[in-house]
């Protein structure tokens, strides 16, 4: 063993492979894994129905593309996956008991985080990019449009907007964990709560919001939902220019981390017996 | 703060809650191995993870070396800490646990399988048993595992909570000459239990815990010794109990005399041993009786301990 402290950057690697690891074979992968096949059976059986003329809903597949996006990837499947995998950062460890064997390594306890909360996002990426990207090939094949199907730059910024999300999302719920014994309870609350409800409603209150900034990077105005808060946005709200809600989603993800890491160096998690 | 110190703890408080887990515990261990004893709920736990940087005092300071163990990632480069609780992460084999483990020390993923097999070769896990999941080992396997990943960075000083707990006979033998094996080699030891023998069998230097609060510490000959309101009891056997309890009844040393039929053996108290022992070696040669066998029944753990549980400082 190297005698000295070893640099923190392989170390950080080493805490994202191992925490990789034990994610991509919890039961919370496979759940998660089975959810975001969702959208992708559902573009199949659009596809089908197609074919076979049996239903004519949705004019191409870029309208069902949207669709999925902003009903299903943006309010379901990035909320319950960052939930999920952001709740999990610490409080697994403490609710395993297994935290243990982390904080005796000559390792920073923000470092501890920082490798954790980096593997929960790139979980969430992979599922959330490849179940996408599949999506968007099968709308993209059924597709009756040309323009649609050579149009990858949507899916690019589709990918890009998600993946900011993400990060974001990641980073908040990241926080709730390292912040409360029970962050799942505030987690879902906050997701599904705040986020997807409070989200619609005009003027500041909706701008407070990740989802609103969220929905400003995502193109897709043909698919802007329904219903009474869908309704009072699109007549009282005002647009935030992409650039700006950008700059907000990857604040707001920079200041979450760093607020988390610096309240798990500084807390202690007992672990129950 | 003692230059030689090991371990160290100055006024420390810990409380969970309204529950106090350690009440202004001061303690300077030096180099060797020293057991931890106290009954559940006395606070060794709670010592051990303040020790280990695991828990914050509320009050207080505590040192491993000289260093502060609070926030002080460089400090486990030469500690190991074998927790209480029997939890592994799920999914991992016993190699593939400690590979990872030897990662965040440092090492390359090339060399650390390497590590990983020393540690579990080391504390007696079979290589057949390495690739396999940690949910099929068996309690012994497991403890092992623990005391491995406490051991994988070879460090000067180790924090064993409760180490021998649910091991089998044999298991339990092995762990300990491997334990006496680390403190020959050099290795400083903290070791706890609630079982007196366990202890008893490794090390004479013993911190006694009750209440949250340290109840007496050092060599359980001294301990004992502080012990002066309990009556030293002392057990002989010799041919003729009766004439020497008659010659012994006068002393005024002795607190209370009692004949035990079998096998034949007079049992006495003495609240001042250092006085009567020699009254006594005088009383026998006296008589000229042979002795075929003195023991005090009190010079164990098991005695003080007793003692310090019924009536906690």
């Amino acid at each position: 063993m190297p005698a000295a402290a070893p640099r923190i950057h392989p170390r950080i690697g080493a805490m994202l492979r191992y925490s990789l690891r034990l994610q991509l074979g919890s039961a919370r992968t496979v759940v998660l894994g089975l959810l975001h096949l969702v959208p992708l059976l559902l573009a199949a059986l659009w596809w089908l129905s197609r074919r076979f003329e049996l239903l004519e809903v949705f004019s191409d597949g870029r309208e069902l593309f949207g669709i999925l996006v902003m009903t299903l990837y943006r309010p379901t499947l990035l909320l319950l996956a960052t939930v999920f995998y952001g709740c999990a950062v610490v409080r697994e460890e403490v609710e395993n008991k297994t935290l243990t064997y982390l904080l005796v390594r000559p390792i920073p306890k923000w470092a501890i985080y920082l490798g954790r909360t980096l593997a929960a996002l790139v979980v969430v990426l992979l599922l959330l990019s490849l179940s996408l990207t599949l999506c968007y090939a099968v709308c993209a094949l059924a597709s009756a449009s040309g323009t649609f199907q050579r149009n990858l730059g949507l899916l690019a910024r589709d990918l890009g907007a998600l993946s900011l999300g993400a990060l974001a999302y990641t980073a908040v719920f990241a926080l709730l964990s390292a912040a409360f014994k029970h962050p799942m309870l505030i987690g879902l609350a906050l997701a599904f709560g705040w986020e997807n409800l409070v989200g619609h409603l005009p003027w500041l209150i909706g701008k407070l919001t990740l989802s609103h900034h969220l929905r400003a990077l995502l193109s897709h105005p043909e698919a802007g939902g329904s219903g009474l808060p869908a309704l009072l946005a699109r007549l009282l709200g005002t647009p935030t220019p992409p650039a700006q809600a950008a700059a907000v989603l990857a604040s707001v993800a920079l200041a979450a981390l760093a607020l988390g890491a610096w309240l798990f160096q500084h807390r202690e998690y007992p672990i129950e017996q | 703060m003692s230059s030689a110190a090991v371990f160290q703890l100055e006024g420390v408080f810990k409380s969970y809650g309204q529950v106090l887990g350690l009440n202004d515990v001061s303690l300077s261990l030096g180099p060797g191995i020293h057991g931890l004893l106290g009954p559940n709920g006395a606070g060794k736990s709670t010592l051990m993870k303040i020790l280990a940087g695991q828990l914050k005092a509320d009050r207080g300071r505590a040192w491993l070396r000289g260093r502060p163990v609070w926030n002080c990632p460089a400090g486990y480069l030469e500690l190991g800490f074998c927790p209480e609780q029997d939890a592994f992460p799920p999914g991992l084999s016993g190699r593939g646990f400690l590979s990872a483990l030897a990662e965040l020390h440092g090492l390359r993923r090339g060399a650390a399988p390497d590590a990983a097999g020393r540690a579990l070769e080391r504390v007696g896990l079979e290589p057949a048993v390495w690739a396999r999941p940690i949910a099929s080992y068996s309690k012994g396997m497991r403890q092992r595992l623990k005391l491995a990943q406490a051991l994988l960075h070879e460090p000067a000083v180790l924090i064993l909570d409760e180490p021998l707990g649910g091991l089998d006979p044999v298991g339990r033998q092995r762990l300990l000459e491997l334990m006496t094996e680390l403190v020959a080699g050099g290795r400083t030891l903290l070791v706890s239990s609630h079982i007196l023998h366990e202890i008893e069998s490794m090390t004479s230097s013993v911190v006694l815990m009750v209440n949250g609060r340290v109840a007496a510490e050092g060599n359980v000959h001294e301990i004992r010794a502080l012990i002066d309101r309990h009556p030293h009891r002392i057990a002989l056997r010799c041919p003729e109990p009766r004439r020497l309890a008659a010659a012994l009844v006068e002393n005024p040393d002795v607190v209370s005399l009692e004949l035990a039929s079998d096998p034949p053996e007079l049992h006495l108290t003495t609240r001042r041993p250092d006085q009567f022992y020699p009254r006594l070696t005088e009383a026998v040669l006296a008589l000229g009786l042979e002795v075929e066998r003195l023991s005090s029944p009190d010079d164990n753990l098991e005695a003080v301990y007793r003692y310090l549980i019924d009536e906690p400082s």
